[in-house]
């Protein structure tokens, strides 16, 4: 039994980090700004804090030995917030850490760190001055440098395969550059080994998956994994011109940019790992990414029944969070005490609409709001939202106003799409159920 | 009078009744249908670690049968009851009554109905007490003493002051949160134009939540949990005094007992009281010297009917008063965006004073910033879909507040709690009430007021949102056995003595003559408490 700290523990590396660890019957200290996500083991010693705030963990980390960072900001990010975020967080805990007598210290790092083409790229500076603090540090130290990492919860993933399912899809640039997707759950069993492994002090790995891809394989196989049997149709967009544009306008409408100029460098570099032999000692075959990983469209990965369906899609409607599994039960639990059932025809349609998927719940949830206040719909959104707010990890979205700044703009916009909603909703909703009415009463007559 | 006495009742009245007593040396036996709740889950847990750390988190914040949650037909409460809570409204005894224009709600628990209050505790004026046959000066010792055993915090120097005469005892206000806060400096930085163009005074509430420990009770952490009930009993329940109690020689608690009547001699001497063991039924005779009825004034008004129409007299008690509420939602418009701290006391921490005409009119706001509440039922009486009241709330929920408006009542012969025969042969409760002629002239008035007011205050209050809660809501009852100088019959003298009865004391809000606006549970303590001293002199 060894004492661990994971930091970022609620991540997607750090979550399944904790469980092999603590399963393993390893002490495990997890540190994130989020909260213990449900089902984290019982094991696992929760300090909700920003690494940034060292007042709120540095007195736990004292009989700890090993510290593995998993946290990192990715994605869309200010340059500043990288710097921040990557590099003054790594090295406040860090210091911690030292000041504490841990005296192993793993960081995940990123593939990014060796881009060439860096241009706008503060991520990948970002995490290379990280790796400097991290091996100037006194005391055994590892660093691994991950590729884009999938899984159940990678965005990463989630955006491409978002990509490869359009009718045509957007690429930057040529499409040519090299890609090497890693599974979480892989970098977790990874971390779990080199965290003991005396071999790899001093030691920067790179970590890549099964297999190597150009842009344009990656998006195939994703489109055929979704379940698409056309073909993708690919549409090249010049990368040069949209970095550079992008890099003027970005300090400006940055909020609603769905990526910045520095992300696409993934577009111009490649990004795979050289073959290290710890690799082959410690991971010496990583998954392929196939259906269990890249799951077709629709299916469902906890639930097969239609409560369970239909829940998920509320969620979803309702929050970027979603729901959970305990959720989920908890949602099934309430329809067998107290069903709800639509009462006629028309309430009939608009349940069978909601299910249709994430448009047709947004339509009915528009239309009922104003239009059909006591109807089963609304009476399910209710439901699902009260169970939201009532158990992690959803409440904490429920809780959290927009950016900055953006409430007051944020809140037109969505007023503007529920009059849109409840618009179209009543085109088509009304008519129905005058249709609707009309056969009952022919029925009955 | 004698040295043992029997009290009915465990809630605010009958504790410090019961207390009072004990301090003057007699014996007390304390009869109550006494349910009692659950132990606090995860005591240590903020109200976020109880979502994140219980096992079964829904059950624990919707009910295992969901009974805490509102769905849109059965919506028209803003706030769902905590299922922690449920205890203290459960009807154990399967009250039957017949109510019309109230809806009155009743306790059985061990500590009654004020297990699940908000703790404001605001004295009377002289004003307040004129139709009362006393003034501040005699209440003034009571109060004291009650803020003594009880711990109750605020301030006396702010604008609200004015309206709540100063006591003894009181404990630094606990630290408000952030959109308090912002309220009273909004407050402070317009208060000359406020105050002259509104004649409304805001300032900070007074509550019977601990900012310092007292006793074994600690001061508020500031868990947040305060709604769903306070786990270290920082807020104030006589369950406290309950437990109090029972660790004194010369007390003694029969809980689980429902008194279904006293029996008198030609005399008008109480002699027994007839009771039964809810558990199995089995039927009690206790012999009494002295008699106290503090059964609240729902359940007094029973006994004292049952007690009668036993000996063959059916009358009608008439005067009941209740506090109508408005509840009157608002955004705090600079606030919009603003996050929250969910770690901080939750009930009201401030509080709009508004004086009329007559002081007895005083219309009281309860202004409260509640974060911890669920905002399923608020989301939901949006005229949107839930997908954008989820978006909008996130934005405005550290902005919203709501003023709870409270006015005062008075007593009036229509408004009459007596028996009738139900079809099981048993007799009934039956309720009725009328709200005064002027009730609904004094709402257009004042209603209006208060959202002017806020408004000056860069608070909006929707008008579709404001809402009469209807009467009963408040759970505020009073009036049935009234204190009067030269009354009748079931009117009772200022030492709560009963009239004709030669050893019956009443000490609940039976014995109000008029209700102010103001909560009236502090009052009920220190009453109980003053008509002890005074009929045990
Ligand atoms: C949600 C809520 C919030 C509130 N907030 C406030 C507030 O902020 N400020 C305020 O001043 N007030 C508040 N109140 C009101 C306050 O709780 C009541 O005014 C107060 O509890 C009344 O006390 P009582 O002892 O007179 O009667 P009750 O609390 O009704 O107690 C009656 C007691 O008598 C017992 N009993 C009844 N009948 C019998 C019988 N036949 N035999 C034996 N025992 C019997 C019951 O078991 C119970 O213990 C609130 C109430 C509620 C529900
Ligand atoms: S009074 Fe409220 S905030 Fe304070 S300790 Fe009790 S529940 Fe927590």
């Amino acid at each position: 039994m060894r004492k661990i700290v994971v930091a970022g523990a609620a991540g997607q590396v750090g979550s399944r980090l904790c469980a092999l660890l603590a399963n393993a019957g390893h002490v495990v200290l997890g540190i994130d700004r989020n909260v213990r996500p449900q089902d984290a083991p019982k094991g696992v010693v929760w300090i909700r804090s920003d690494l940034l705030e060292p007042q709120n963990y540095a007195h736990a980390l004292s009989g700890y030995e090993i510290v593995i960072d998993c946290a990192g900001l990715a994605g869309k990010a200010r340059p500043a917030d990288y710097m921040r975020e990557n590099v003054e967080a790594t090295r406040t805990l860090l210091n911690a850490a030292v000041n504490a007598g841990v005296t192993r210290f793993i960081y995940i790092s990123s593939i990014a760190a060796k881009f060439t083409d860096r241009k706008h790229y503060v991520y990948a500076d970002s995490r290379n001055a990280a790796e400097a603090v991290v091996s100037a540090a006194p005391l055994s130290w590892t660093i691994i440098r991950p590729t884009m990492i999938f899984g159940p919860d990678s965005a990463v993933q989630a955006n491409l395969s978002k990509l490869a399912g359009l009718p045509v899809t957007p690429v930057f640039g040529d499409g040519l550059s090299k890609v090497q997707p890693v599974v979480s759950d892989d970098v977790a069993a990874l971390l779990s080994q080199l965290a003991f492994g005396d071999d790899a002090a001093g030691a920067t790995i790179e970590v890549g998956g099964a297999e190597t891809f150009d842009m344009h394989g990656l998006l195939s196989k994703l489109r055929t994994l979704n379940g698409a049997d056309q073909p993708a149709k690919f549409v090249h967009l010049p990368l040069s011109f949209m970095r550079a544009s992008l890099a003027m306008v970005e300090g400006a409408v940055f909020k609603f940019l769905p990526f910045t100029s520095g992300q696409l460098a993934a577009f111009a570099n490649d990004a795979i790992a050289d073959p290290h032999p710890l690799m082959a000692k410690y991971l010496p075959a990583p998954q392929v990414l196939d259906e269990r990983i890249v799951p077709p469209k629709g299916a469902h990965t906890t639930s097969d029944s239609a409560l369970g369906k239909e829940f998920y899609l509320f969620t979803r409607h309702l929050t970027r969070t979603g729901g959970t599994a305990y959720q989920e039960s908890k949602y099934i639990d309430f329809h067998r005490r107290h069903p709800l059932e639509p009462i006629d025809a028309f309430e009939g349609l608009l349940l069978k609409v909601a299910r249709s998927g994430a448009f047709g719940v947004w339509l009915t949830d528009s239309f009922t709001g104003l239009l059909g206040r006591q109807s089963v719909v609304r009476a399910k959104l209710v439901l699902t939202m009260a169970l939201l707010e009532s158990a992690p990890p959803s409440f904490h979205e429920l809780d959290a106003p927009d950016p900055k700044g953006m409430a007051w703009p944020f809140m037109v916009l969505r007023g503007i799409e529920a009059a849109f909603g409840v618009l179209l909703g009543a085109l088509i909703f009304i008519p129905a159920k005058l249709i609707l009415g009309r056969k009952a009463k022919g029925a009955r007559s | 009078m004698s040295d043992s006495i029997v009290i009915i009742g465990g809630g605010a009245s009958a504790v410090h009744a019961a207390q009072t007593a004990l301090e003057k040396g007699r014996t007390v036996t304390l009869i109550d249908i006494g349910v009692t709740g659950p132990e606090p889950a995860l005591p240590g847990a903020s109200l976020n670690g109880l979502k994140t750390d219980l096992d079964d988190p829904v059950s624990y914040f919707l009910g295992e049968d969901y009974s805490s949650l509102i769905l849109p037909s059965n919506g028209s409460e803003y706030y769902g009851f905590p299922p922690s809570k449920e205890y203290v409204l459960r009807d154990v005894i399967g009250a039957d009554q017949k109510v019309a224009g109230i809806a009155p709600l009743s306790s059985y628990a061990g500590g009654g109905l004020a297990q699940a209050w908000t703790a404001g505790s605001y004295p009377f004026t002289d004003g307040e007490l004129e139709a009362f046959p006393f003034g501040w000066a005699d209440m003034e010792p009571a109060y004291s003493e009650v803020a003594r055993r009880i711990g109750v915090s605020g301030v006396t120097d702010d604008d609200l002051s004015a309206f709540m005469p100063t006591h003894e005892s009181l404990q630094a206000p606990i630290p408000m949160d952030e959109h308090s806060q912002h309220l009273l400096s909004t407050y402070s930085a317009k208060r000359a134009k406020l105050t002259a163009k509104h004649n409304m005074y805001l300032g900070r509430a007074r509550i019977a939540s601990l900012s310092q420990d007292h006793g074994d009770r600690p001061a508020c952490s500031r868990c947040g949990r305060c709604l769903w009930g306070c786990p270290t009993q920082s807020i104030y329940t006589p369950s406290v005094t309950l437990e109090h109690l029972r660790r004194q020689p010369g007390f003694s608690y029969l809980p689980g007992v429902r008194v279904d009547r006293f029996e008198f001699d030609d005399g008008g001497r109480v002699t027994q009281i007839v009771a039964h063991r809810l558990e199995d039924g089995v039927d009690i005779t206790l012999p009494v010297e002295t008699l106290v009825l503090a059964a609240g004034t729902i359940g007094s008004a029973r006994i004292l009917l049952q007690s009668l129409h036993h000996a063959g007299q059916d009358v009608a008690l008439s005067g009941l008063m209740d506090n109508r509420q408005v509840l009157m939602p608002f955004i705090n418009l600079a606030r919009v965006g603003s996050s929250f701290d969910d770690n901080s006391y939750q009930y009201n921490q401030l509080a709009i004073g508004a004086p009329m005409d007559h002081p007895h009119d005083y219309v009281h706001g309860l202004m409260t910033t509640l974060t911890t509440a669920l905002i399923h039922p608020v989301a939901q009486s949006l005229p949107v879909g839930m997908r954008t009241a989820t978006g909008i709330f996130r934005n405005i929920h550290g902005a919203l507040g709501l003023v709870n408006i409270n006015f005062a009542d008075t007593r009036r012969a229509d408004n009459t709690v007596s028996l009738e025969p139900g079809t099981d042969g048993k007799h009934r409760l039956v309720i009725n009430y009328t709200p005064s002629a002027d009730e609904a002239d004094r709402i257009k008035r004042v209603v209006p007021k208060f959202r002017n007011f806020l408004m000056d205050m860069g608070c909006f209050a929707p008008p579709p949102m404001t809402r009469l809660r209807p009467m009963g809501a408040s759970v505020h009852y009073a009036g049935v056995m009234p204190m009067l100088n030269d009354g009748g019959d079931f009117t009772t003298d200022r030492a709560g003595r009963l009239r004709p009865f030669e050893n019956l004391i009443v000490a609940d809000g039976s014995t109000f003559t008029s209700l102010p606006a103001k909560n009236l549970t502090f009052t009920l303590m220190a009453n109980a408490t003053r008509i002890m001293h005074e009929a045990l002199a």
